[in-house]
């Protein structure tokens, strides 16, 4: 700072709405990132119940469909050009809850209530909440 | 007698541009480089030029990659750059919250 240069009020108050204009314009990029999560959670609530409900050659065609959908999501956020600040430790934290709910969900299920839709369509809604939930935090 | 906050404003960030980029930065993990060069409205020289300068202060990384076949140069900022940022965003605050009377004094 040489000390001739404006630095009122007025010039701040500019600076600081310039400043909240690249902010929003970060945020109005990052929508991608919402719409991805919700995505995620809405699958994870049709594949999970499939996961336990479907068997022989229908539980390998929507296997195929769940691999398809991932690599869509995949191909979807790599053209993007902006990663809000903090999806990496909401999507991490989402992502492991996310793992463990279904490996926990499936286990459960396969020993217990194989083939009760009253297990396996709620504990997919249960599945798909880490989801949801960061999805929701990325507003 | 308190200083005046204009003294916190950082150097490198006091710049109208340089601001806008590291703003842009700051509420991203990272930024493709035109990303930024659409938000700030600048060319691809000039923020090239100002991208060099942050990088080199240290508060801008640089990252080049590929999507697909095509270029990219991701730009994220340093936690020095993050640090600086919020000093100078606060010296901002606190100008901009200044009595109007200061301005014929400053």
């Amino acid at each position: 700072m040489t000390g001739d240069e404006d630095v009122s009020p007025g010039w701040a108050a500019v600076a600081l709405a310039e400043v909240d204009q690249s902010t929003a314009a970060v945020r109005e990029h990052s929508g991608w990132v919402r719409r991805a999560l919700i995505a995620y959670g809405m699958a994870s609530l049709v594949f999970f119940p499939a996961g336990g409900l479907v068997h022989g050659f229908w539980a390998v065609v929507i296997g195929v469909i769940w691999g398809v959908f991932l690599v869509s999501v995949v191909f979807y956020a790599l053209p993007q050009r902006v990663l809000v600040r903090g999806f990496r430790r909401v999507y991490l934290r989402a992502t492991l809850w996310w793992t463990a709910l279904w490996l926990a969900g499936t286990a459960i299920g396969h020993l217990l209530f194989a083939d009760r839709v009253a297990y396996w369509v709620p504990a997919g809604v249960v599945v798909a909440l880490p989801m949801f939930a960061a999805a929701a935090r990325s507003r | 007698m308190t200083e005046h906050p204009r003294h916190q404003l950082d150097a490198v960030i006091h710049s109208p541009i340089r601001l806008s980029i590291v703003a842009c930065l700051a509420a991203a993990d990272k930024a493709e480089f035109a990303f930024v060069r659409d938000t700030v409205e600048v060319s691809d020289s000039v923020l090239s030029r100002q991208i060099t300068l942050l990088v080199e202060a240290g508060y801008v990384k640089a990252r080049k990659g590929y999507v697909g076949k095509r270029p990219r140069t991701w730009l994220s900022l340093t936690a020095a750059g993050r640090s600086a940022y919020g000093k100078h965003l606060a010296a901002l605050t606190a100008i901009a919250r200044l009595p109007v009377k200061d301005e014929a004094d400053v």
